[in-house]
């Protein structure tokens, strides 16, 4: 298994609760019970998830997912859950408009983010970095640039697959590798060795 | 090689939003389809929990995956 695909391979079975967790959110805000054959298909899920996570005995212990990524990966999963069901309920505010929706999205995520950016000092970082020889400013810019495009695009994608489906539809339909909504630049710059571009 | 990994996951984010923003910006000089919605008090309260619920599912999503991508290089050092 190359780089890249156990990378998006741990990746998925970290965010693998994602499904199961959109169709508890979803019962439990709209007070209703999911059918028989969905919850089997959720228990699989899960299921494959505890299968995924076990550590198996041939593997060196370094190669299995440490326990931080997963909780990230757990917690990543339980608030992209919520969010999918708060969209459908919020975009009644924004006169059922996916791209004002997008839009208020994305800007007010970037002004609650930016905070914490300045925070944890990693624009300093980054100056740091650029003043060094190895610093490749081309690869910098075309991976923000690339990032920025293809991340509006799910963004609106995703908006317009919960509005006219519903959110667990979504969760279905939408086979999104973890990798394609995180920062690519990341993974670019990680990727120096040999790794083909994601997601 | 590893060295010269800039290790600011929440700043790449950041940088995505505001392209996605600008893009937005700039599609909505083309088409009337893509609408800007004003800045109104009222909408952005009601909102509020969409979008923070949305950024910090992305931050651990970005987290996750950093996590995953410090495992990964374990294993490489350690072959």
């Amino acid at each position: 298994m190359s780089g890249i695909q156990l990378n998006i391979y741990i990746c998925q079975i970290a965010r693998g609760l994602v499904l199961p967790l959109t169709i508890t959110v979803t019962s439990v805000t709209s007070h209703s019970h999911p059918s028989a054959r969905v919850i089997i298909a959720a228990g699989l899920v899960t299921a494959g998830f505890f299968v995924g996570v076990a550590p198996e005995g041939n593997l060196p212990v370094s190669s299995i997912p440490s326990t931080t990524s997963l909780v990230y990966g757990v917690f990543s999963s339980l608030f992209i859950a919520i969010h999918t069901v708060l969209i459908k309920s919020s975009l009644p505010y924004c006169n059922n408009s996916t791209i004002q929706l997008a839009y208020w999205t994305n800007a007010g995520s970037a002004i609650l983010l930016a905070p914490f950016v300045l925070l944890y000092g990693e624009p300093a970082k980054i100056l740091e970095l650029s003043g060094t020889p190895e610093w490749n400013m081309k690869v910098f810019v075309w991976g923000c640039l690339v990032t920025g495009f293809f991340g509006f695009l799910l963004c609106v994608a995703g908006l317009l697959s919960i509005k006219v489906t519903s959110p667990v539809t979504h969760m279905f339909s939408s086979v999104r590798p973890c990798s394609s909504s995180s920062p690519l630049p990341l993974s670019i710059s990680y990727s120096c060795p040999s790794r083909p571009l994601d997601p | 090689m590893l060295n010269s990994t800039p290790d600011a996951p929440l700043l790449f984010l950041f940088i995505q939003l505001v392209i996605a923003v600008i893009l937005l910006h700039l599609s909505a000089l083309f088409t009337s389809r893509i609408e800007i919605p004003n800045w109104d008090r009222h909408t952005a309260k009601k909102l509020f929990p969409v979008v923070s619920i949305n950024i910090i599912g992305l931050v651990f999503n970005t987290l996750c995956l950093r996590e995953v991508e410090a495992t990964f290089f374990q294993v490489l050092i350690s072959h």
